[in-house]
């Protein structure tokens, strides 16, 4: 298996991060260095096997109103904050 | 007076106890040696002196009344991975710059409740991604021990380098970590101390920034076994707010230490002999049988056949699962914001600047694990593998193996300029004996057991059942006794 510059770009957009092209092309030597070391996955086989195994148990929480911190210590991290009580970002709808 | 600063925690204890010292008297005698000793080391990425002169204040009132609770005065360093209320909290990573959390973690919360005193934030790998502590914004963490005859910087380990470094050189007490693949282990095994990854579930991971949740796990790094089990019995509990939590009674750890071993039986796993293994590194592992075989342990092989397998599949796992954690990291809510010509752009630019070289690696795999066409491949064949190393593990604990024993990493400590450094193939390598035991969820404790011939630490790993880190202390306990305690000579 084998990552080209094309699938860096979409696994990139994908995650949001942004590259430019001199990091594409370190990048894809990375995770294509990577991807090998991860095919030693393949030498075992485990189409027999049935879905993971359930050892984690999470327990489930009343649904109960709890106190929590206030519209403004939320908003006291944001970077850009409208009319004391928005985050703020860019137009999404034309 | 002598320093300060060389007690341990058990020590300073029943030094203040007794009103011998204060709480004030060793507070200030860490913050001098943060103020002389943290410009070399780079353990501390922000010191909280005031804080640390008020906490400490407390303490020693509650002292006069007599009041004292469990870590009353005892000066820590915490990793900056813990969130701490209105005090610089930012994973070291550039995404999370100018964040003051407006809470508190469940650990550090249960650690001041105690009564310790924060000294500051402790130096890590960016989002805990490293086995080197080279990754941070900060910089690299300085490792205290150096090779016989050489000036030449060392690696402390990784992730929590800072917090090794710092127990090392005496720049706290002891320090809380965090371990998703052996970020407590490793570096503790890089600087002669001691590190303890509980069991899953054993503390809660609320306020711990995530990296790979069903991995991460906090613990100690101090001086000696008797230290962490003091630390664990604080920083464990049972917690609401994290729902992998377990509801399990809090054991009073340090009525173990000094058990006898006699009848114990320490699984030796085959797999764990790997060709690249340094022969002082195989003797010490035989070392480590003696010493537990004179103390009337029982030494049993033992075969855990899916350990080759388990290094990938955590990679899949862990890389997937911070991914889909670090997504949070928008610009939107918090920290870094790199403006951008609509929200798309906004997103890749901060995304972009904000995350180191390591951690875009992570996020791009895990992304690409996740994604259409791969899933199957890549993250369910991990997640069945993941099964069959808890299941390996299942097995010799039925057979009635009480303990087993490992070395914890297959090199020392290497140095800063290591080509390591530019092969993550070769870093995640430091991981090798560690990860197992987060893919099955157990307790491990790695134990400084001797020098290399050049004069650094290596050490021994030990794995229990599932919240048995009683057993890891009554043995850790043993072998500490038979191999002494380490130190490394003074230079910064």
């Amino acid at each position: 298996m084998c990552i080209d510059l094309e699938t860096v770009r979409h696994v990139a957009h994908l995650a949001r991060i942004g590259l430019d092209e001199e990091e594409v092309f370190l990048m894809s030597h990375e995770l294509n260095s990577i991807l090998e070391f991860l095919s030693e996955l393949n030498k075992i086989d485990t189409q027999d096997l049935g879905c993971m195994e359930e050892f984690m148990v999470l327990r489930m929480r009343d649904d109960m109103a709890k106190p929590c911190e206030g519209t403004e210590a939320v908003l006291r991290n944001a970077p850009f904050v409208v009319q004391d009580s928005f985050f703020a970002v860019s137009k999404i709808i034309e | 007076m002598d320093d300060l600063t060389e007690l341990t925690i058990a020590d300073a204890r029943y030094r203040m106890r007794n009103r011998e010292i204060s709480a004030v008297e060793l507070t200030e005698a860490y913050l001098s040696a943060i103020s002389d000793g943290n410009r070399n080391i780079n353990a501390y990425v922000f010191v909280t002196e005031e804080q640390a002169r008020r906490m400490a204040a407390t303490s020693d009132q509650l002292f006069s009344r007599g009041d004292e609770r469990l870590l009353e005065g005892i000066p820590l360093g915490i990793k900056d991975i813990f969130v701490t209320h209105g005090v610089h909290t930012q994973a070291c990573s550039r995404i999370l710059s100018g964040f003051r959390p407006g809470y508190e973690s469940t650990v550090t919360s249960n650690l001041w409740r105690d009564g310790a005193v924060m000294l500051g934030k402790l130096n890590m790998d960016e989002f805990a991604m490293g086995s080197s502590n080279q990754t941070s914004m900060y910089g690299p963490v300085v490792n205290p021990w150096r090779k016989k005859g050489s000036d030449e910087a060392l690696v402390p380990g990784g992730s929590s380098g800072g917090s090794a470094a710092a127990v090392a050189s005496r720049l706290c007490a002891g320090a809380t970590g965090s371990d998703t693949g052996g970020s407590i282990r490793q570096p503790a095994a890089f600087t002669g101390t001691v590190g303890l990854k509980p069991t899953y579930g054993r503390c809660s991971r609320w306020g711990i920034v995530s990296f790979a949740s069903s991995f991460d796990q906090a613990g100690p790094i101090t001086r000696d076994v008797r230290d962490s089990a003091v630390l664990l019995r604080s920083m464990a509990s049972f917690d609401d707010k994290d729902s992998t939590s377990v509801d399990w009674p809090v054991p009073d750890y340090e009525s173990i230490l000094g058990r006898s071993i006699k009848g114990l039986r320490i699984g030796i796993p085959k797999e764990y002999q790997i060709d690249c293994m340094p022969d002082e590194i195989d003797k010490l592992w035989i070392q480590g049988r003696e010493y537990l075989k004179d103390a009337g342990a029982e030494i049993i092989d033992i075969s855990l056949p899916h350990t080759r397998y388990a290094l990938a599949a955590y990679y899949v796992i862990a890389s997937a699962e911070a991914s889909s954690n670090l997504a949070r990291y928008d610009g939107v809510r918090y920290g870094l914001r790199i403006s951008g010509n609509d929200v798309i752009d906004m997103y890749k630019k901060t995304r972009s600047e904000g995350f180191g070289s390591e951690v875009k690696r992570r996020i791009l795999i895990g992304t690409y694990v996740l994604s259409e066409g791969y899933y199957d491949a890549y993250y369910m064949k991990a997640q069945k593998i993941r099964s069959l190393v808890r299941q390996d593990f299942d097995k010799v604990f039925d057979q009635g193996i009480d303990a087993i024993l490992t070395p914890t990493t297959p090199s020392a400590a290497f140095r800063m300029r290591d080509e390591r450094k530019d092969d993550p193939i070769a870093m995640y390598m430091n991981d090798i004996f560690t990860v197992p035991v987060n893919m099955a969820g157990l307790p491990g404790i790695s134990l400084p057991s001797a020098l290399s011939s050049e004069g650094i630490p290596l050490a021994l790993q030990l794995i229990a059942r599932p919240f048995n880190e009683e057993t890891l202390f009554q043995v850790g306990y043993i072998l500490e006794k038979a191999s002494g305690r380490f130190c490394p000579r003074k230079w910064w």
